[in-house]
């Protein structure tokens, strides 16, 4: 008797975790980053206004955003307020900016342990700086390098789409402030200037092979490069 | 105590300090002086995670559910042996990981409250915690009779038998008039008599829930990497090697730990194991030879995927050439294979080949971890060479701790094999 109880008592162990689990919102979601490759001229305006937005050291080669310069065939990228593509001799080029690209089936969500990671309603991926333990999986999972540890905070850190102002109406910092208009940011519904805009050009997503249905579109980018 | 005794602990604490200035300052540094080691400056799993995935793939624990289970007779002398290095090494292994959280006081969220089962990590942990568990059970129930025999010891010894064994909790049970009930009376009676026997009858099944376990938690760790986020290490044979994996480092730990304890005990009954754990070891390293042989062929084919041969070729001619072929291949599988194979049952030649698997072992960690992730084009992601000085001062750290444990117990458990038999 005693043993067949105490045997019980073993076999229930594992099941006692698995308390309070928010539901995995894997939210449709509405609102879109347009970037148009074309436009992009590579001044670095949106890396040192999202950095100083965000709270992310400037002077650290870690970014929320940063631009990747295809200069004569080489990548350069832009993470720090100094901005290597003015000194450079290139004379074929072009700019991508990148960022994380709040996926709708968000490798970074699905792996990290503790439900740091979620979907808003509008559909943007946030981390839950109270909740992250740092385990780093998510920067592992993310196929686009968007996420990486903040030094300063000790947790995961990434683009929100500037969340703080997208709820007060206002625009993410980086569109606020590119004088090209190469990012355009709003609500994916009919008639919207991003649901135009993706309607009438030639659009791509990075890796679309990782499945991750990226929130960030990008247009005029064609050139075969390793994105 | 021998001075050779002194010298050693003293040399084991000064290490663990020198492990715990390490982990302070990964924590407490937020610009590193030689490289910068944290995600995003460098690649987000180093040297920690290596050793983390080093010591919970020693799979001592497998072996000794095993060998009870299946009754292999010339195991059974060391079970004992591979329950207590399990526990160590995961444990260690737990706080290797913890360490490398960058909110280890955060850490108990992985485990409760916040748990998310879609995470294979979540589950990493869960299973690892559970092994501890399920091990620390079946080797109360191993050594019970022997902690009850030693609680009749005067000292220290005879109040940590009586504290491990429970003895303590029987007697009050016992003494005390206001217990009525009848269960509690012979909870009492069990746990101040020795029954051997019933011990083992308790110890089976829980070894086989705890061999459940470990083979859940070694499939699960190679789960954790063989997700498609890392092209070298996306491959769904990754949890079996790791299986295979763990089975080798538990074989050839317990050889070393046999030998060792052998010559300094001055008995031999823990020789009788060798054996089999040589042929155990043998087998799974020719496995193992044969899954690095396909895995590289089928991950690194070229035209097939271009990161992951990119990974492949990094390893086979790049910066990890010499790692791979040198001390992974040769120091670590084809000289112990050889040793193993032609040298018959002296026990030197076993404790070789046990040794050099372990440094390949270590050294195939190492590259496993940080070669995967130099094959994951991440943009703007410096290339990490070197571990930094901070992480090995820990890795010693955390082994030094490792092997003052198994001192310890040794030196007041009772591990001698007469009392297991
Ligand atoms: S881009 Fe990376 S960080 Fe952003 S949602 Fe996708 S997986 Fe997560
Ligand atoms: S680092 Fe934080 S957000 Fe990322 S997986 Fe771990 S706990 Fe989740």
């Amino acid at each position: 008797m005693l043993r067949r109880e105490f045997l019980k008592t073993l076999l229930a162990i594992p099941f006692i975790p698995a308390i309070s689990m928010p539901a995995n919102s894997r939210n449709a979601g509405s609102v879109a980053m347009v970037i148009d490759v074309e436009k992009c001229i590579g001044c670095g305006k949106c890396v040192i206004a999202c950095k100083t937005e965000n709270h992310v050291p400037m002077e650290l080669p870690i970014s929320r955003t940063w631009i990747e310069g295809y200069l004569d065939g080489r990548k350069i990228v832009m993470n720090t307020n100094e901005n290597p593509f003015l000194n450079s001799k290139a004379k074929n080029g072009f700019y991508v900016p990148k960022l994380c690209n709040h996926c709708a089936n968000a490798p970074c969500v699905n792996v990290c342990p503790v439900y740091a990671r979620f979907h808003t309603k509008e559909g943007i991926v946030l981390v839950d700086k109270e909740t992250c333990i740092g385990c780093k999986y998510c920067i592992t999972a993310c196929p686009y390098g968007a996420t990486f540890v903040n030094p300063e905070e000790k947790v995961t850190d990434k683009c929100t789409f500037c969340y703080h102002r997208i709820t007060k109406g206002l625009k993410p910092a980086c569109v606020l402030v590119c004088p090209t208009g190469a990012r355009k940011f709003g609500e994916l519904k009919e008639g919207s200037e991003i649901y135009e805009l993706l309607k009438n050009s030639r659009v791509r997503v990075l890796k679309p092979e990782a499945g991750t249905l990226p929130r960030v579109f990008y247009i005029n980018l064609d050139a075969v490069v390793d994105l | 105590m021998r001075l050779t005794e002194i010298a050693f602990i003293l040399a084991m604490l000064a290490l663990i300090s020198l492990g715990i200035f390490g982990a302070y300052q990964m924590h407490f540094q937020t610009i590193m002086p030689v490289e910068p080691f944290e995600s995003a400056l460098g690649i987000p799993w180093r040297t920690l995670v290596a050793l983390y995935v080093f010591l919970v793939l020693i799979g001592t624990a497998a072996i000794a559910s095993a060998a009870e289970i299946l009754h292999i007779r010339q195991l059974e002398v060391i079970v004992k042996d591979a329950i207590v290095i399990a526990v160590i090494s995961i444990a260690v292994g737990l706080l290797t990981i913890a360490v490398d959280l960058e909110r280890i006081e955060r850490g108990a969220y992985a485990l409760l409250g916040h748990a998310n089962p879609t995470s294979v990590m979540y589950w990493m942990i869960m299973f690892y915690v559970l092994e501890v568990v399920f091990l620390v059970i079946e080797g109360w129930f191993y050594f019970r009779a022997d902690l009850l025999a030693q609680s009749k010891q005067r000292g220290f010894k005879g109040f940590l038998g009586k504290l491990l064994s429970l003895k303590f909790i029987g007697d009050f049970l016992l003494k005390i008039e206001i217990v009525e009930s009848q269960r509690l009376r012979r909870l009492g009676k069990f746990l101040v008599n020795p029954n051997r026997e019933l011990d083992m009858s308790f110890a089976m099944p829980i070894g086989v829930v705890a061999l459940i376990t470990a083979i859940l938690a070694y499939s699960n760790l190679g789960a954790l990497f063989s997700a498609p986020y890392i092209p070298l290490w996306h491959d769904a044979t990754t949890p079996i090697y790791f299986i295979i994996s763990a089975i080798i480092g538990g074989s050839a730990v317990l050889i070393l730990s046999a030998v060792i304890t052998s010559s300094l005990k001055g008995s031999s009954e823990k020789i009788l194991a060798l054996p089999v754990l040589k042929n155990l070891l043998a087998f799974t390293l020719i496995i193992a030879i044969l899954f690095n042989a396909w895995k590289f062929i089928i991950v690194g084919y070229p035209g097939v995927n271009q990161p992951a041969s990119e990974a492949v070729r990094n390893i086979l001619f790049g910066s990890y050439a010499f790692n791979f072929w040198i001390l992974e291949l040769t120091v670590g599988m084809l000289i112990p294979l050889f040793l193993l194979l032609f040298a018959g049952n002296r026990i030197k030649a076993i404790f070789i080949s046990a040794l050099f698997v372990i440094i390949g072992l270590f050294v195939f960690r190492i590259d496993f971890i940080f070669g995967g992730q130099v094959g994951k084009n991440i943009s703007g992601i410096s290339i990490p060479t070197q571990v930094h000085p901070f992480e090995a001062m820990f890795a010693i750290g955390a082994l030094a701790l490792a092997l003052l444990a198994y001192y310890l117990v040794y030196k007041f458990l009772p591990m001698e094999v007469e009392h297991a038999s």
